[in-house]
């Protein structure tokens, strides 16, 4: 008894925080930082652009690489909270291929110049392109690379610096202060929000990052649509990315929304501690999943031409950790709603 | 080895074997889509039998209830029986509240909503009929009422006419022996109108005896009964040429009910600098609220408190469990902010406005639940022949 008791009560004695308090401590233990971090990284590689093409050489080449992938990671850390002031961003900076053939011609012919302002050619991946594939700073720092270099990581710093200031000025507090009104009518349609982009981003993440390149397991592999392959930054991305689900999902301690759903009883779905333990659990394996695609300086492309199912076993635990986290929104009562893939079948019959 | 041993082996062989084939028999997609053509089917025949059915019988019970308290109050006229007569019609106003979501079929054929609850009540008719009464020019029974008369001159508004003055129920001092008569006939054609509403549905040879006695005696038609044309469709020269028809139309008046509840919640908002009974006609606003989302769960979980079998809510399920646990947090969602704006009536207009507001976005997110449920439903080609119209 003397052993057991203690093991019962602190499942009891757990302390139950309120939707409110989860979202004081997503927004400012988690999303501020987060967003603060792709700005600040945003304005050092957009600083370090501008000193590779100022004095091109291999340092500032190195230099620059470097701030592209800092940039780049605190980005993808940030996948998660790409909404409300965040929401379009993606679109305009975050698409993954670039066109290579049509980005190597249209910065060097005046000509084509007006193609640069497609997304294919723009964003943090035409940076990777522009600094990654050049042998040499020479190569890397052409007057139209140099031109187009400017002004992408110019548009990065600036749109990643509004959607912070948006965030600080406006939008934290009105997600901190849900449930007045302005705008939202309760607690949990912001937090709803929240759990809507968190799945988002793990659908990004099993679609683009790892259906597409693997050919959806039974069609031939695409390597070359790895996200940042180029630059070797495959996994770091994904990790990146894992990082800020985490941060989502358990960031806050005892105000954690995995705590949320530990502890709290809705009208309709009752509390549910086992598939809090099980989210945290989730997040674990796939981390160590990870981890273990680094082995000997491997690269993922190249690992993915031997073996086309080598993501396979990542696959799975993300369509896990995404199927939690649509129980747990029903656990939570949110106004979080994806349609089953059989639901969609029938209804296009 | 022994044939004895050969046999045994043969024997369990052949147990995995038809076991197996079970299996793959029930996976079978064609066995599957029968199954849930038949799940369809049941689910209507509850539908018809524990929401529509059990909801009539509610209805009429209050109004005979009312019906009682009216006939005492005219007996006795005292403060306790007017009081007890108005929270009789509260009874029965909310169970008619509750009927909401199975207003098609005889509902508009025999138009029974006009029948029960006309509105606005003709209070200066009412009136001169009731000073006939009082002069003795008018002898006036449920039967004359409900063939010769207007049907703003009667119903459940007519009686609230009778029973509440500014939201509250009158001071039995001012109430004639001539409007107690009255009211007593008004509830007396409340009880035949909502008799002969359950067997537009049941069947007049389907209804038990003390309700055909009712029936005989006012004169009401013979009804075959709508029942069965929801419970069988497809059966030819029917109404409904399939489940899929039944059940859209079952499907589309929860979410009609839905659509109706909104605006009330929008003209309770513009009439919160109005003290409450000011407010239109309505005694209760809040719990009309709440007997119309009743109606709604109703409809959805396949019947009424106790008796809830098969239900749209399990066709959902078997499409998208996750959708049909969403459409029943929104009921709950729904019913329970109601109560918080019902709650709220103490508290600053700003607050009673936001509380108002998220009645309102649940709402329409119940309706938005419902409306991704709907195809999935209506368009199970199980369902076959498919509606005519979807939403």
């Amino acid at each position: 008894m003397a052993l057991v008791m203690p093991v019962l009560l602190g499942g009891v004695c757990r302390a139950q925080p309120t939707e409110p308090e989860v979202l004081a401590a997503l927004v400012n233990d988690a999303a501020q930082p987060c967003l603060a971090q792709v700005a600040n990284t945003a304005v050092r590689l957009e600083a370090a652009v501008n000193q590779l093409c100022e004095k091109p050489d291999l340092q500032t080449l190195t230099r620059a690489r470097a701030a592209w992938t800092e940039a780049y990671l605190a980005w993808r850390q940030a996948a998660p909270f790409l909404f409300g002031p965040g929401k379009k961003l993606d679109r305009l900076i975050g698409k993954w291929q670039v066109n290579a053939v049509v980005l190597d011609a249209a910065v060097e012919s005046p000509d084509l110049s007006d193609l640069l302002k497609q997304v294919e050619q723009r964003g943090y991946a035409a940076i990777e392109y522009l600094l990654f594939t050049p042998r040499d700073a020479a190569a890397a720092t052409t007057p139209g690379r140099c031109a187009h270099l400017h002004s992408l990581t110019a548009e990065i710093a600036r749109l990643t610096s509004a959607m912070k200031q948006e965030w600080d000025a406006t939008y934290g507090a009105e997600l901190v202060a849900a449930g007045n009104g302005e705008p939202f009518l309760i607690p949990a349609d912001a937090l709803s929000v929240v759990f809507t982009q968190t799945l988002n981003a793990t659908e990004q993440m099993l679609r683009d990052r790892i259906s597409v390149p693997s050919g959806y397991f039974q069609d031939a592999v695409k390597p070359e649509n790895l996200e940042a392959w180029r630059s070797g930054n495959t996994r770091a991305g994904l990790q990146a990315t894992l990082a800020g689900l985490r941060l989502i999902i358990t960031g806050g301690g005892d105000t954690s929304v995995v705590t949320l759903v530990a502890t709290r009883d809705g009208l309709v779905e009752k509390r549910s501690p086992v598939l809090a333990k099980a989210i945290v659990k989730q997040l674990d394996k796939i981390d160590v999943t990870l981890a273990g695609f680094d082995g000997d300086g491997v690269q993922l492309e190249d690992e993915l031409k031997k073996n086309p199912r080598v993501l396979k076993p990542l696959y799975r635990q993300l369509q896990t950790l995404q199927d939690q986290l649509v129980e747990a929104s029903l656990v939570l009562e949110l106004d979080v709603y994806s349609p089953a893939p059989q639901s969609m079948a029938a209804a296009t019959q | 080895m022994s044939r004895r041993f050969i046999l045994l082996i043969g024997l369990l062989v052949l147990i995995v074997a038809i076991g197996l084939g079970g299996l793959f028999t029930y996976r079978h997609p064609g066995v599957q889509q029968y199954l849930r053509g038949r799940a369809a089917e049941a689910v209507m025949v509850d539908y018809v039998d524990n929401a529509v059915l059990k909801t009539l019988e509610l209805i009429a019970a209050e109004m005979e209830a009312l019906n009682a308290a009216a006939a005492q109050l005219q007996a006795e006229p005292t403060q306790q029986n007017l009081d007890a007569a108005a929270q009789a019609w509260l009874k029965a106003y909310g169970s008619w509240m509750q009927d909401v979501a199975f207003q098609f079929g005889p509902a508009t054929q025999y138009d029974y909503h006009k029948r029960l609850a006309t509105w606005p009540t003709e209070t200066v008719l009412v009136e001169h009929l009731i000073d006939e009464i009082e002069t003795g020019e008018l002898t006036l029974d449920a039967r004359t009422l409900r063939e010769e008369h207007f049907s703003g001159l009667r119903g459940l508004y007519t009686a609230q006419y009778l029973l509440f003055r500014n939201g509250q129920p009158r001071k039995v001092a001012t109430m004639t022996p001539a409007e107690r008569v009255y009211l007593t006939v008004v509830t007396d054609a409340l009880v035949q109108d909502s008799i002969d509403f359950e067997a537009a549905w049941r069947g007049t040879d389907n209804m038990p005896k003390d309700k055909l006695v009712i029936l005989e005696a006012g004169g009401f038609k013979h009804h075959l009964g709508y029942a069965y044309e929801v419970k069988y469709p497809g059966v030819p020269g029917g109404v409904y040429a399939s489940v899929s028809v039944t059940l859209q139309e079952a499907i589309q008046d929860l979410g009609g009910a839905v659509e109706d509840i909104m605006p009330q919640v929008g003209e309770l908002r513009d009439n919160l600098e109005k003290a409450p009974d000011a407010y239109w006609d309505r005694i209760a606003p809040y719990d009309d609220l709440l007997n119309q989302v009743k109606s709604f769960e109703n409809g959805y979980l396949g019947g009424v408190e106790g008796f809830r079998e098969r239900s749209i809510s399990d066709l959902v399920a078997e499409h998208d469990e996750a959708l049909d646990r969403l459409i029943r947090i929104s009921i709950a969602h729904c019913e329970y902010r109601i109560k918080v704006a019902r709650d709220s009536q103490d508290l600053s207009e700003e607050e009673q406005d936001l509380a108002l507001r998220v009645v309102e976005g649940e709402l329409d997110k119940l309706n938005a639940r419902l409306a991704a449920a709907n195809p999935m439903v209506v368009l199970d080609p199980a369902t076959r022949p498919y509606a005519a119209y979807v939403q």
